[in-house]
């Protein structure tokens, strides 16, 4: 599997688009949304520019050229005022760079407290406060990161996740460079003990057809994790992979946690009834020997909800998940 | 056999859990596909196209590290929600407080005290016993014997609300003493148009609120909504003026003793608004005046200089550099080599006289108002709230212990050690040893 690549520099921006006389009116509308501050100096035609590139990045990859009623349909979808303040900023404007210093920098901090907690919070807001600004400035104009902003959500939301981009870079570049050896020489006990079970297994399996039944078994979620919406499988990731609390995917999904735990029942049941009917029709395999293709998963890869549910004063590393509702049947 | 059944059904799902997390687990999504920040800032706004949020939750659901830069920016924007919750109802309830319509409301109060201290006086006493036998209506009960007739008791209630609006116009006076760098600020002749042609507008503004008659509700509700968008565009713009005004209504000997004499007034203030120290001065009026009246006036006034100067900070934190800062240059023995402070915290260095900048960030929250470079590399700032910074090699940043905690507005430095800066106030003080110990200087 190829590690994500570290973002050294931000991406090119898109290249601009040119708009048809028959988009005009529609781009008047959204210049006129922007009421943009006499004293930022924004000119029409660079707020055009940016609705340019702002297309342009939209409609990239699109097998055909986009169609002006769609194009006129993404443009009334954008925050034309966020728009104008980030154009007005990275062309230079001593008052709306004032201007968003006074409604955004508070918020910039604060959101990096959130995300990367008191210790690094002022080093990750100052690297994007800074980047925001531009310190290079070349020919009059500094190179900001606000040209990578198109407007397609908040000007506060994506300074978010820009944010958390950063920190999330961050904590895998020190994953990557953390040593398989401590200073003693001995090895890091999480990389030992995985190596331990792979090597166990491998070394000495009780079946034969062992390895055979993983596959099987494997393939047919494979296969039944595809044919589930991706809105359903991105609620099984947070939940089996990032181990995520109900309330916290209630929150990244938008949904009530007893909305969360019926679709995560839902979707275990659907996915075990596809698995078994693989095995079954597919494979031609017997209750037992399905029944075995469970039981080496298990022993192969154990996770053990029944841990997770513990009380917080017994393991609170643990206990994560109140609330789940486990599978009947 | 029931009991098989479950424990067997419980053992898949076991094993489920298990198979899942392993498959799930992985970065396959991982790589140049993953979406910018923007399309994840979209995504969280739920306003992504129906086929691109199909295509995305796809990719997040095979990408963890997707996955971690969304939980982090739902952590971020609930603590940035919370916030704009609490602040929106700090707003809700300041207006209650809001001086533009306390201050008419008080004078109406004192008016009607006024008035009911004035009224005639035959419409309170009651009729001489003479009259007593032509009034065949009298209750049984009423007592026949003469009245003395008996002065009207003073009436408790007058003095109680001119009381309690003189208790708050004190209150308000002392609040001014107390903010003695406001004053300091006064003396400085502001040099900001754009941040003059603000203050006269804000007084004009403040002037028409003082002195407009009672309004009804619906009126005092839009004046303050227009006043406000004039004044606080946004919450986090008033957050961050509370906190520079917090900051500077620190008491301090060296404020106390300032805050004495009288301030000159600010360019292009109006005559009505008066100067914006704690000091009251005295307006002059065609005819006397009483004295209910004139303390009204001046409470009046008092709120109004309050407001002013809340303005002004208001107006600063929009604008936390003037243009002539951007613009002033801080010379090296080094021709070629110049710094000048920028907005935000920056500052920014050129090594070709001008031609092109790098910008620095030495203390994001720190509003820097004069520099002094004694070398090419070594470079002292000093600002607002007792902020030093010293720079030794051009990169790396310092703060250096304050003298005192006070306004600073310029410095004077001879090498990385030695420095002299001035307070708002006037004061000097100068350090051979990197701030360690500071003396007086002349």
């Amino acid at each position: 599997m190829t590690p994500r690549p570290v973002a050294a520099a931000p991406p090119t921006p898109a290249a601009d688009f040119r708009f048809p006389r028959s988009l005009a009116g529609a781009v008047e509308r959204c210049w006129q949304k922007t009421a943009a501050p006499v004293e930022w100096n924004l000119a029409r035609e660079q707020f055009e520019a940016a609705l340019g590139r702002s297309v342009a990045h939209r409609f990239s990859g699109a097998p055909a050229s986009p169609e002006p009623k769609a194009i006129e349909n993404y443009l009334e979808t954008l925050h034309h005022e966020d728009l104008a303040l980030a154009c007005a900023c990275s062309a230079g404007s001593e008052s709306a760079w004032n201007q968003f210093v006074a409604r955004f920098r508070q918020d910039l901090y604060r959101a990096a407290r959130a995300i990367a907690g008191d210790s690094s919070a002022s080093e990750l807001a100052d690297s994007l406060y800074a980047d925001l600004y531009g310190l290079r400035e070349s020919e009059g104009r500094r190179k900001s990161l606000f040209d990578y902003f198109h407007g397609r959500s908040k000007l506060g939301t994506w300074l978010r996740a820009v944010l958390a981009q950063r920190h999330v870079d961050a904590i895998r570049r020190a994953r990557k460079l953390e040593p398989l050896e401590d200073e003693a020489g001995r090895e890091n006990p999480e990389v030992a003990a995985s190596a331990s079970a792979g090597s166990q297994s491998a070394a000495d399996p009780p079946d034969p057809d062992r390895p055979k039944y993983l596959s099987l078994v494997q393939a047919a979620l494979a296969a039944a994790l595809d044919s589930l919406e991706p809105r359903d499988r991105l609620r099984l990731a947070y939940y089996y992979a990032d181990e995520r609390t109900l309330a916290e995917i209630g929150g990244l999904l938008g949904e009530h946690e007893a909305t969360v735990s019926r679709k995560l029942d839902r979707a275990r049941r659907d996915l075990r009834h596809r698995i078994e009917e693989a095995l079954r029709n597919g494979k031609k395999l017997s209750e037992a020997q399905i029944q075995l293709c469970y039981d080496y998963a298990r022993e192969e890869w154990p996770f053990d909800l029944t841990l997770r549910l513990r009380p917080a004063s017994v393991d609170p590393a643990q206990a994560r998940r109140p609330g789940v509702v486990s599978s009947d049947d | 056999m029931e009991e098989n059944n479950f424990v067997a059904s419980r053992d898949r799902d076991d094993a489920m859990a298990g198979l899942l997390r392993r498959n799930l687990a992985g970065d396959a999504g991982a790589g140049n596909d993953c979406p910018a920040p923007e399309i994840l800032a979209a995504y969280f706004e739920n306003s992504l196209d129906p086929e691109e949020t199909v295509r995305y939750e796809l990719h997040f659901s095979q990408c963890a590290h997707c996955r971690e830069q969304l939980a982090g920016l739902a952590r971020a924007n609930e603590v940035a929600a919370t916030a704009q919750e609490t602040s929106k109802q700090t707003i809700g309830a300041s207006w209650l407080w809001d001086w533009r319509w306390l201050a008419p409301a008080a004078a109406v109060l004192v008016f009607a005290a006024i008035w009911f201290a004035r009224r005639p006086v035959s419409t309170r006493t009651p009729e001489p016993p003479l009259l007593a036998m032509s009034q065949p209506e009298q209750s049984p009960a009423q007592d026949l014997r003469v009245q003395v007739p008996q002065p009207p008791p003073p009436p408790p209630a007058k003095a109680a609300p001119r009381a309690e609006t003189n208790t708050n116009l004190v209150r308000s006076e002392d609040d001014l003493a107390r903010s003695a760098n406001l004053k300091d600020e006064e003396k400085t002749p502001a040099s900001n148009p754009a941040l003059d042609r603000r203050k006269s507008e804000d007084a004009d503004a403040l002037s028409k609120a003082a002195n407009a008659p009672k309004r009804d509700s619906a009126a005092r509700a839009g004046n303050l909504d227009s006043a406000q968008n004039a004044i606080v565009p946004s919450a986090t713009s008033e957050s961050v003026t509370v906190e520079s005004a917090a900051r500077t209504i620190t008491p301090s000997p060296a404020r106390a003793s300032a805050a004495a004499p009288p301030a000159p007034e600010p360019k292009g203030a109006p005559a009505v608004s008066g100067g914006v120290a704690g000091g009251v001065s005295a307006q002059s009026a065609p005819l006397p005046e009483s004295a209910a009246a004139k303390k009204q006036k001046e409470g009046t006034r008092t709120l109004v200089q309050q407001a002013q100067v809340q303005t002004m900070y208001q107006s600063r934190a929009l604008a936390p550099a003037a243009d002539n800062e951007r613009s002033a240059v801080i010379q090296t023995p080094d021709a070629r080599i110049l710094w000048r402070i920028a907005s935000g915290g920056f500052v920014e260095r050129s090594e070709d006289s001008g031609a092109t900048w790098q910008g620095q960030l030495p203390d994001a929250n720190a509003h820097l108002v004069a520099g002094s470079a004694p070398g090419p590399k070594i470079c002292w700032f000093v600002g607002d709230d007792g902020i030093i910074l010293l720079t030794r090699d051009a990169k790396r940043w310092q703060t250096i212990r304050a003298p005192l905690r006070a306004d600073f507005t310029a410095v004077t430095a001879q090498d990385a050690s030695s420095a002299t800066v001035t307070a708002a106030d006037g004061r000097k003080f100068a350090t051979t040893n990197r701030g360690k110990t500071w003396t007086p200087a002349p």
